[in-house]
């Protein structure tokens, strides 16, 4: 028996006028490859899972379009996507299916939209896979897959029982990064937020010798990693944070982590981020008004560290540690004087890089929700506009096109090259003065 | 010259953790698997060992590694004549 694995890869932008400028702005193109060319974790861990007597492959479909000749020597395909991908996905699992190959679908999307993904699919997977692979394959042997299978208690799979994801699956020269996996969940809650909903609330850890394995195991067949840490919120619990890098530093590895602005607060914490090889930290900064950030989740957490932002991203770039600050513009607080606010922030905070994005309504996420009931949704569906650079909503306080033009504007501005390389010789000038890494 | 050249070689091939016998020297950065951020590194190390600063505007020229060979030498041939 044979299963293929699935993911719709690669970064989509509808809106042609940015997509024409985007291919023109280094920063913004350098970023896109780089998400475009990380591996799909979910289908690696899943191939984990799957019995020995089962043979897997692992396919990365960057474009339906170019899938002329269709791949049918599996006896099942397993397909997980993003919303922007969604329709994509759809036409590959009903290419499959007409050529007599059983489908099943998972990932957030679905999980948000199961009734939906059915009319494409044999069966949905509504919830983190782990807990369910195994059904499906054991029903699937026994001629009997289930139309959904729905995880019982979402939020409460233990990140220990996660196998070893299949990284000898991949071809080494095809990835720049690879992707590990230490949480899920983000203790913050913020509105426009998928990820951390739908598979459940809270937020979950792998133990950190888990982790340190996963990563002595992708050396075997990448000496020196740039490790990419596909979490929602990486440094939430500071001491697992400070026990986990003192054992990655001797590990000589570099990486990338996603995170919230509070490890500022902690000298220790970025001294070890540093060592431990931390070559940038994207953090959500979402936005520098404080109409902005007033609302966007429950406890106001970001509102009340706005005043610190630029003095914390300091501290965290002198420690050798490059920030990619995010923002999102059509927040309901925005005005039109958002977008040259964003511009002069990122110029006074030299963050090394930033990422400015539109608000996006996922598929039943509490925004979506609330958008819908206020009548502000443009359409109720707009899945392959979900790329957080697609308008799909009218803003509180300025039109669809003012948010258009605003976003091209600030993109214009930000991700020049010579303001980059600004941004970048100030960055290098602060990791000169630095002891190499490694060596506290 | 051929010796500044293998130095930075070597450099680039330890940083980047690229086999030296697969550097393509007019092959764009990013393609040898060095991302921007890994770029950023490697021109602080060969300014550190060379005791040099590459301007912004040198920076800009950086996509491959015949050029970070160019750069790198322009800059410490200036500072012998210094």
């Amino acid at each position: 028996m044979k299963v293929g694995l699935m993911a719709l890869s690669g970064v989509r932008v509808r809106n042609e006028k940015l997509a024409k400028l985007g291919v023109t702005l280094p920063q913004f193109v350098s970023r896109g490859k780089v998400i475009a060319q990380l591996p799909s974790l979910s289908l690696l861990i899943i191939a984990a899972m799957t019995p020995e007597d089962v043979e897997v492959d692992y396919v990365e479909v960057p474009d339906v379009r170019q899938v002329k000749e269709l791949n049918t020597g599996y006896d099942l395909v397993a397909i997980t996507s993003y919303s922007a991908q969604i329709y994509e996905a759809y036409e590959l699992a009903s290419r499959y299916k007409e050529a007599g190959v059983p489908v099943v679908i998972g990932g957030l999307h679905v999980t948000a939209e199961p009734e939906e993904a059915k009319r494409y699919a044999d069966s949905v997977v509504i919830g983190e896979a782990e807990p369910l692979w195994p059904r499906i394959m054991a029903d699937f042997k026994n001629k009997r897959l289930q139309p959904f299978y729905r995880e019982e208690r979402p939020g409460t799979y233990a990140l220990s029982d996660s196998p070893m994801p299949r990284y000898d699956l991949l071809a080494p020269k095809q990835y720049n990064r690879i992707t590990v996996q230490t949480s899920r969940g983000c203790p913050h809650d913020c509105e426009f937020c998928a990820g951390s909903k739908l598979f459940g609330k809270g937020f979950r850890q792998k133990p950190v010798d888990s982790v340190i394995k996963e990563i002595k195991k992708i050396k075997e067949k990448w000496p020196k990693p740039f490790i990419e840490f596909a979490d929602d919120n990486t440094f939430v619990d500071k001491k697992w944070s400070k026990d986990f890098l003192k054992k990655l530093m001797p590990l000589e590895i570099k990486w990338f982590a996603e995170t919230d602005i509070s490890v500022a607060d902690d000298e220790e914490l970025l001294k070890l981020m540093y060592h431990s090889g931390c070559y940038q930290l994207l953090i959500g900064l979402e936005s520098t008004s404080e109409d902005s950030l007033n609302g966007i989740e429950a406890h106001n957490w970001k509102l009340k560290q706005r005043h610190g932002y630029l003095e914390a991203i300091d501290r965290i770039q002198s420690n050798g540690i490059t920030v990619n600050g995010c923002f999102i513009v059509g927040l309901d607080g925005d005005t039109t004087g958002i977008f040259r606010d964003i511009r002069d922030f990122i110029e006074k905070s030299r963050l090394l890089e930033a990422q400015v994005t539109v608000l996006t309504p996922y598929p039943r996420t509490p925004l979506y929700q609330r958008l819908r009931a206020e009548g502000r949704l443009l359409k109720d569906e707009f899945w392959d506009r979900c790329t957080m650079f697609d308008i799909n909503f009218r803003p509180r306080n300025m039109s669809v096109e003012e948010l258009e033009q605003g976003l091209l504007w600030v993109f214009k501005e930000i991700y020049t090259e010579k303001e980059y390389l600004k941004r970048k010789r100030h960055y290098m000038d602060i990791i000169k003065k630095l002891p190499e890494r490694g060596q506290p | 010259m051929k010796q500044l050249e293998q130095e930075i070689i070597n450099t680039i091939s330890e940083e980047a953790a690229v086999d030296k016998g697969e550097i393509n020297l007019d092959a764009n950065l990013y393609d040898l698997g060095i991302d921007s951020l890994s770029s950023l590194e490697i021109v602080v190390a060969l300014e550190k060992k060379y005791d040099i600063r590459i301007s912004e505007n040198s920076l800009k020229k950086i996509n491959t590694i015949r050029e970070i060979i160019r750069v790198v030498a322009g800059e410490v041939e200036k500072k012998k004549k210094e």
